[in-house]
């Protein structure tokens, strides 16, 4: 970095350990053809010429440990071990698009501070990324769904209960007031206060990008899947993305979010990693999403590096939180933690979180051609994989387990969070076979007395 | 010969579909009364996909069956970003009409 003396001779700074890491990290990046090779295996897959592999290793498998397992014929088993596969990427996928609006949010914000030339290409360059990934996940699981259980057979969704809520009826005052635009009024109020609670320069650190869509006259997007879709109420979700974009402070925080989804996806892509490479070095064939999981971990390897740099380093280059940001954090950090880290899944390895959200995809499983069970059947055998203790669950704790250990090493140095989550309290102490059991039965029990519902649905 | 090739290259997938807000509005009304099996008239362009029990799994089957229609590739974060038929039509329209 170049300086100006106050004698106007022009000295030379050191570079800082930040700004070697984001150099040599996107001087890799962009070097690098993992995209690339993933946008062509993407082009290139069949699900015909996969369908008889496993795509990664057994014990990735839906219901793997369970006593349908064990019961389950060959070729079952391969289509759990797919299901697997596009379950897990579609999570991913929601959670990427995330990644590509608020990238695009905060890289605006680091824009408007200046200096950060090198982090916005970065940070530009992993949104261009994310598309990729995202589109292949979608073909791999599109594909794979219509060969399994045809046209939107398994997206069918739950049946509506009453009438729909539009966020576009009118209220008795814009009756009166027809011309007033109230979702774009309350965007301006969200502006307006994330900016005066924001430890940032008043306006001058807004985000350019949320600038942009102001002045296209666009929304600012509201996301309701991936990480921070679920874990931030829907109301409060565009209160959040504008903190996002108005101080450097929250931009580096949302980065602490992306970290924990890098690392939750690590924590069972490291498996396709060994998986592929136990192929390569036995010349056996590789089936394509194994190749797809292999090289899409070699490109996250980047966004996890950038990840850990901005959450833990870069802040402490800015103004240090406002009580109220550090209170928004610290609830979404507190919410991330209960809603997607402290259950325990005795069904999706490598997921912690009860599994009564996942009861009518995997009621749709066993009643579709996969295992062409009648209603009774299936539901003794999702009581059996749910509510009864099995090896699923304790393979699935050993996987929780170790997560504990890399997020407690990644968080402990944020000091701005509280000790609950720095200690990553509410994980550590959810993790109980018993209690997801308990949490498990209630919601089978739910589920199965609304039976005529589901039979007929 | 021409005219041959006029209705092969019609005949194609290649061939893309460059519609309007409103087809791809009562393209969406008609996919979404067909998976949620109700009546067209049930659809409200301005609800949430969520509020008619629409996961993201949905946003994978509606992605690649748009892209079928319209014969060619579209972004994939826009399912993610709007989510009522009429926001995803209006942005929809915008990303095609730059692209042509």
């Amino acid at each position: 970095m170049t300086t100006t003396s106050d004698t106007n001779i022009k000295t030379y700074t050191p570079i800082s350990k930040n700004e070697i890491i984001t150099n040599t990290t996107y001087r890799n990046n962009i070097a690098s053809n993992y995209t690339e090779l993933i946008e062509n295996f993407e082009k290139s897959f069949r699900y015909e010429e996969n369908k008889n592999e496993y795509w990664g290793p057994t014990e990735l498998s839906i219901f793997y440990g369970s006593p349908l397992y064990i019961q389950a014929s060959e070729t079952q088993k391969i289509t759990l071990n797919h299901l697997y596969w596009i379950t897990q990427y579609n999570q991913t996928a929601s959670t990427e698009a995330n990644a590509v609006l608020y990238n695009q949010i905060t890289e605006g914000v680091f824009n408007a501070v200046g200096g950060y030339e090198i982090l916005c290409k970065e940070l530009s360059l992993e949104t261009e990324q994310e598309h990729t990934h995202i589109r292949a996940f979608h073909s791999v699981g599109y594909a794979t769904r219509n060969a399994l259980f045809g046209n939107t057979a398994f997206t069918r969704p739950k049946p509506i209960q009453s009438k729909i809520n539009s966020s576009h009826k009118s209220t008795n005052i814009s009756l009166f007031l027809p011309n007033l635009n109230w979702e774009s009024l309350k965007e301006d109020a969200w502006k307006q206060i994330s900016i005066r609670l924001s430890s940032g320069n008043g306006k001058a650190f807004y985000s350019e990008y949320l600038l942009s869509l102001h002045k296209m006259g666009k929304r600012i997007p509201v996301q309701t899947t991936g990480l921070l879709g679920q874990v931030v109420p829907q109301s409060v979700s565009k209160l959040l993305t504008t903190n996002f974009g108005s101080s450097p402070f929250s931009a580096c925080f949302f980065y602490a979010t992306r970290y924990m989804a890098n690392m939750l996806l690590k924590n069972w892509e490291q498996r396709y990693l060994q998986h592929y490479k136990y192929l390569e070095q036995s010349g056996r064939h590789i089936p394509v999403p194994v190749a797809i999981s292999y090289y899409h971990m070699l490109d996250e390897s980047y966004h996890t590096t950038i990840s850990q740099l901005i959450s833990q380093d870069l802040y402490k280059d800015f103004n240090k939180p406002t009580l109220y940001e550090q209170f928004m954090a610290n609830a979404v950090f507190y919410r991330g933690q209960e809603l997607l880290l402290s259950g325990l899944s005795g069904v999706m390895p490598s997921t912690f979180r009860n599994d009564g959200l996942f009861l009518q995809p995997l009621y749709k499983i066993l009643t579709s051609p996969v295992f062409s069970f009648d209603h009774d059947t299936a539901l003794h055998w999702l009581r059996r994989a749910l509510c009864e203790e099995h090896d699923g669950y304790h393979m699935n704790i050993k996987h929780h387990h170790r997560l504990i250990t890399t997020m407690k090493q990644a968080f402990q140095p944020l000091n701005y969070l509280w000790p609950v989550n720095r200690q990553l309290g509410i994980m550590s102490s959810g993790c109980s076979i018993e209690r997801n059991l308990r949490a498990n039965k209630k919601d089978f029990d739910l589920f199965s007395k609304s039976s005529e519902q589901v039979k007929n649905y | 010969m021409l005219s041959f090739l006029a209705i092969a290259i019609m005949l194609s997938n290649d061939v893309k579909v460059t519609p309007s807000t409103a087809e791809i509005e009562s393209w969406l009304r008609q996919y979404l009364a067909k998976v949620l099996e109700i009546s067209e008239q049930d659809i409200d362009n301005y609800a949430n996909f969520d509020n008619y029990g629409l996961d993201s799994a949905i946003a994978v089957s509606l992605t690649g069956d748009l892209e079928e229609w319209l014969g060619r590739r579209i972004n994939p974060t826009l399912l993610y970003n709007y989510t009522t038929i009429a926001s995803l039509s209006e942005n929809l329209a915008i990303e095609i009409s730059n692209e042509s």
